[in-house]
């Protein structure tokens, strides 16, 4: 293992270690969680400007680390920058929800960092098999985390739905690599790549290709593969929910980009059909259910199948054009709205763990009436993130959507033209349900008598000041990203070209 | 540079934010922040633009090029980009004098005006935010930026008309304001569109570069160009409350008087002359349309002081005053005396701010109270207002050597000399006519008897010296700064700064700069004539000394007057109420629109929503049978996914996906 190898591990090392760190930390002084959180959180900082740092800022040349079966490139390091956000934010929120209830933060802590490491290896696999590893090594700690109520029925339930289903979708994705390295040989991607590039298609690599497709489907929870994501999110405690909804979500797109975009992308007119009829089924479906909601982690695990959809728009309009053409808006579509989404979805996710079971709310949408009397602050943090989810501007929703929708819009094929007009009134119905709940907080009265929410008092208690500093982090994050785009479009840009040349 | 001009977008936006955030626990503290972002802002504006005038590095471009920077890119979408950028030039730097200074005066004002307020730091914070979203309009260096600024200005004008929303008329008197505006702003927006289309790029020297290329080439029509400055015009026909869209500025003075010294007579009225002086170059390419703005504005001022002669409200008067001023900034722009347009705009811009911050210290004097027949006598009592009042009023009559003077004589000059010989003839009328409404309302306030209501009158007290000082300088600056910048007629320092930007403009009209000579002096004699002879008559018939001069006896009084010209009765009826525009509005819009507007709600409540609703209802019904297929079951999804990847697999080997 030489020096460059060390520095193309960096990030992934930072991570380990600081996981490790946590759990040794945890296993010398038991109980003593609030240690637990201060590392958590000040490692992930550092894990956060160690990736910065050693891959080169956004335009650092490509380091390889193992002979080559692992890389990072403009791409990686921007994903990655996208898992340490997710991973600070969650561990910034989740305190003030398991310490009442009684759930060890360590542990989470530990569980959730191991998740982040595949998630790394994920985005900086330059070989099959490595990203078999780290897609293995991300969702068995979510396993993990979906039944982290260990008591709790629902949590145990979800959970069980979720490992067998994902256990299920794994060994379809590996059966399909497998197919792949069958028909090529090689399970280096650079090497896939070159060996599909022109030949016809036959019946065996299109086996492969509707495995990869199929499990790929399910790890981003698009239609119809996405049975199990309402069961596990809504069972799940709801920091969890919050990262599993982003975390898994981000990576699974990592994989995508690395699989169907890198791998296969030279015979992406095999398959950007089935990207266009999954995108127009995972749209349409995830804002029907969600209309019909009036639990808001069920109503938001649904729009999360939706905003699947519209990433997929993305890829659509990338697929649809001609292999070795230069346009690459779509892939950069994907990117900026992975970074707006795990802004917005993770605020909103979190103000509905902030509010859970405080007096007198719950996860029902009528009990957040009249919160803006209650608890002006996290009124207007809510409504932020929601109007951000609808995609209104000045926010960071916008500007997903516009860069997707544009992408599709250009494109010279015109089902993806129809596919970009479909997210369009798809956005429109999701403003619905979105507004419906910024209508509950704003104009509807709480019934007489209601208690302060109780979010106060943020200089006297630890957890509560951890919470707000996350709520805050995602609203700068979702007005930034809307404001002032330009540094996350300049790294979006960068990490796009590294994807479709790589050199 | 840069940093000044960050800074000065920067001081006002921060001292709203901070007042907002922490105004209410402060209580009566609460104007120091807000109060200092902007005297600390108007130093740096002071020095923004004083550098720009006198060509300070960076400002030495030639024909007064400016200098521009971008803040940053804001809008970036393949060809369709937008940087919040900057730019100062001589025009801004002008813009940026009056904004300034009135502003900070205003705050400052403000203190003892509003003391007994209970929304004292909501009161500052709205001011805060006006100045910011004020100067950034004029910085703007687009019109997306612009436009932005634009409805901020509206925006804050809504939250100060209506200011004591609990008082019924003034939150109606908000609501008209901004809604008359959104008729403007559809046309601005309209405008702007058509320049996008047209040129490719909403940057203000880039465009004007790009439609002047365009019509070289012969790549437009005539009309087109028409018809983008006429939607552009529509904009500030709104924002500067001309005819037909003025109805929404006198119900504005429902807001506390300080506002309406700042936003509605200083600077936020302003913007629409602002506007057109900064989009001269499309202007001076469609000479029909600059015929059609000198006409709304003459028209507008005849129109306006024509109704100021009957009002009793002193606001309302000063705000009719304000409309016809406007209107004659409106002729100067048409008639291409770009410059006198813009130094009316400066002089009118602290005379009239200081009026209203002088009717503001009548009114509290008399304990809010605002009919001028329940006044009288007042010089006596508050000897300050009274001095900065009739300095004010002076200004505004047309007497030299006050500021009102020598920029209007120099909108009505130009226009003699442009030929638009109607222009200037009424512009003329009005001149007499102002001086005579001024008058009469410096008469039914401070002199003769006393109508004060006797329980009042024992309490008259002259405003704390937070109010008085304000009056002063704006009375001393109202004093001084014509003859600063307009002497030598036609020729004076406001020349040397915004001639050679406008010059294009002037050469592609065709217009010609001609020294001053006799002639000028005879229009000069003659509308100064026409003021005396206005203000003479005022103090005639309002004032108190009537035993002193010998007048005919038919002029002798009021009623005699009136009985004796005929039609008199009629134009009293039309100017009392306002010719009717109110009722006519009300007529169109409120009762006829109102009755086409419940037929087209039944339309969209049966016949729209009905459909609507029918989808809603379908589309609820689907998503409930898609939740059906959530059972729980856990083999239920397993084999869901099952034949989700089946169908995949046929469908990739029948080769579907392709």
């Amino acid at each position: 293992m030489t020096s460059a190898d060390l520095t193309a591990l960096a990030p992934l090392l930072a991570v380990l270690g600081v996981a490790i760190l946590v759990l040794a930390v945890d296993f010398v002084l038991p109980g003593r969680d609030d240690l637990a959180v201060a590392l958590g959180v000040v490692g992930i900082v550092v894990v956060g400007a160690v990736t910065w740092a050693t891959g080169g800022g956004v335009d650092g040349a490509i380091q390889s680390a193992f002979g080559g079966s692992y890389a990072v490139d403009a791409a990686t390091t921007f994903l990655d920058l996208v898992f340490v956000v997710i991973a600070l934010i969650t561990l910034l929120v989740a305190p003030d929800y398991l310490g009442p209830r009684g759930l060890p933060f360590a542990e989470f802590t530990v569980t959730l960092l191991f998740a982040i490491s595949g998630a790394f290896l994920i985005a900086g696999s330059a070989d099959l098999l490595v990203l078999f590893l780290g897609l293995e090594l991300l969702v068995l700690p979510g396993y993990m985390l979906a039944g982290f109520h260990k008591r709790e029925g629902l949590s145990t339930e979800g959970a069980i739905k979720y490992f067998l289903l994902g256990s299920f979708s794994s060994a379809i994705f590996l059966f399909g690599l497998a197919f792949v390295w069958g028909f090529t040989g090689t399970t280096r991607i650079a090497e896939v790549a070159a060996a599909l590039a022109g030949g016809p298609l036959g019946p065996g690599l299109a086996m492969g290709l509707a495995f990869l497709t199929a499990g790929a489907a399910f790890k981003i929870a698009a239609v119809p593969f996405h049975y199990w994501t309402p069961d596990a999110y809504q069972g799940s405690p709801t920091p969890v929910t919050a990262y599993l909804s982003t975390g898994p979500k981000v990576a699974a797109f990592a994989l995508i980009l690395r699989v169907f975009v890198e791998s296969l992308g030279g015979i992406r007119a095999e398959w950007v059909g089935a990207i266009v009829v999954l995108a127009a089924l995972t749209m349409t479906l995830g804002n029907l259910v969600a209309l019909t909601q009036s639990n808001l982690k069920r109503m938001l695990a649904y729009s999360s199948i939706a905003h699947t959809g519209y990433i997929l728009v993305g890829l659509a309009a990338f697929a649809a054009e001609p292999a070795g053409d230069p346009s690459r808006s779509g892939l950069e579509g994907i990117l900026f709205y992975t970074a707006a989404y795990a802004f917005m979805n993770l605020g909103a996710f979190a103000v509905v763990s902030a509010l859970q079971r405080r007096p007198g709310v719950t996860s029902e949408i009528g009990t957040y009436a009249g919160l803006i009397r209650r608890e002006p602050v996290a009124a207007v943090l809510m409504a932020l993130f929601l109007l951000s989810l609808v995609g209104i501007p000045p926010t960071a929703g916008f500007f997903g959507k516009a860069y997707v929708i544009l992408a599709a819009v250009q494109s010279t094929d015109p089902a993806v033209v129809a596919l970009a007009v479909l997210a369009v009134l798809n956005a429109a119905a999701a403003a619905f349900y979105y507004l419906r709940v910024v209508v509950f907080m704003f104009m509807r009265e709480a019934p007489e008598g209601m208690p302060p929410v109780g979010l106060g008092g943020i200089l006297r208690e630890r957890r509560l000041f951890l919470l707000w500093t996350g709520l805050a982090a995602a609203g700068v994050g979702t007005v930034v990203l809307g404001l002032y785009p330009v540094p996350i479009l300049e790294m979006v840009v960068k990490a796009a070209a590294a994807l479709v040349a790589p050199g | 540079m840069e940093t000044l001009v960050t800074l000065l977008l920067a001081l006002p936006i921060a001292g709203f934010g901070a007042t907002a955030l922490v105004g209410r626990r402060l209580g009566r503290q609460a104007f120091w922040l807000p109060v200092g972002a902007i005297v600390t802002a108007w130093a740096v504006g002071m020095v923004v633009a004083f550098s720009a005038l006198t060509g300070q590095p960076p400002f030495t471009g030639e024909h007064g090029q400016g200098f521009g920077f971008s803040l940053y890119r804001w809008i970036p979408a393949g060809d369709f980009t937008v940087d919040l950028g900057l730019y100062v030039d001589n025009l801004t730097a002008a813009l940026l004098i009056v904004v300034c200074t009135v502003g900070m005066l205003v705050h400052v004002y403000s203190i003892g005006y509003m003391e007994h307020d209970p929304g004292y730091w909501r009161f500052f914070a709205y001011l805060n935010l006006f100045m910011f979203s004020m100067l950034l309009l004029v910085l703007a260096d687009n019109f997306l930026v612009l436009f932005v600024a634009w409805e901020l200005v509206g925006l804050c004008s809504y939250l100060l008309i209506g200011f004591w929303y609990k008082r019924r008329s003034a939150a109606l008197a908000a609501k008209k304001a901004f809604i008359v505006n959104r008729v403007g702003d559809l046309g601005f927006s309209l405008g702007i569109f058509a320049v996008w289309t047209t040129v490719g790029t909403l940057n203000f020297q880039d465009a004007f570069r790009g439609l002047d290329q365009k019509i070289a080439a012969g790549a437009l029509e005539p009309w087109m160009v028409t018809g983008i400055a006429l939607l552009i015009f529509t904009g500030a026909v709104g924002k500067s409350a001309q005819f037909p869209l003025h109805v929404w500025l006198p119900d504005a003075m429902e807001g506390p008087t300080p506002v309406s010294a700042l936003i509605h007579a200083a600077t936020m009225v302003n913007a629409g002359v602002y506007m057109v002086a900064r989009a001269n170059p499309i202007f001076a390419q469609a000479p029909e349309a600059m015929v059609v703005v000198a006409g709304v504005g003459i028209f507008t001022a005849i129109l306006a002081a024509s109704i100021a002669f009957t009002q009793n409200d002193i606001k309302r008067v000063l705000a009719y005053s304000t409309l016809s001023q406007l209107g004659y900034m409106f002729a100067g722009l048409g008639v291409g005396a770009f410059t006198a347009a813009i130094f009316h705009l400066v002089t009118h811009g602290f005379f009239k701010g200081l009026l209203f911050l002088g009717s503001g210290s009548v009114i509290h004097a008399v304990h809010e109270e605002q009919d001028m027949r329940k006044m009288g006598g007042l010089a006596r009592r508050i000897p300050w207002t009274y001095a900065t009042m009739l300095v004010g009023s002076l200004a505004m009559a047309g007497i030299p050597p006050l500021a009102g003077f020598f920029s209007k004589d120099e909108i009505l000059g130009s226009a003699f000399r442009n030929g638009f010989l109607v222009v200037w003839a009424v512009g003329f009328v009005v001149a007499g006519m102002s001086a005579f409404y001024m008058f009469r309302m410096m008469g039914l306030t401070f002199w003769g008897e006393s109508r004060v209501d006797p329980h009042v009158a024992a309490k008259i007290h002259e405003s704390p010296w937070s109010m008085r000082v304000p009056l002063v300088l704006l009375a001393a600056a109202t004093v001084v700064i014509g003859a600063l910048l307009g002497w030598p007629l036609e020729g004076g320092t406001i020349h040397a700064w915004l001639d050679p930007l406008f010059e294009p403009a002037r050469e592609l009209l065709g217009l010609e700069h001609e020294a001053f000579g006799g002639l000028d002096v005879a229009l000069v004699l003659a509308s100064v004539a026409m003021a005396t002879l206005g203000l003479a008559g005022a103090v005639r018939l309002f004032g108190a000394g009537a035993g002193r001069f010998r007048w005919p006896a038919r002029l002798a009084d009021r009623d005699a007057l009136v009985a004796s010209v005929p039609g008199a009765r009629f134009l009293y009826r039309a100017s009392v109420n306002k010719w009717w525009f109110d009722d006519l509005y009300h007529l169109l819009f409120v009762v006829i629109g109102g009755r086409a507007g419940a037929a087209l709600r039944w339309f969209d409540e049966r016949i729209v929503d009905g459909s609507v609703n029918g989808i809603a209802t379908v589309t609820v019904a689907a998503g409930r049978g898609l939740r059906v297929i959530q059972t729980g079951r856990v083999q239920n999804y397993a084999m869901g996914i099952a034949l989700g990847l089946v169908a995949l697999t046929l469908a990739y080997l029948a080769g579907l996906f392709r």
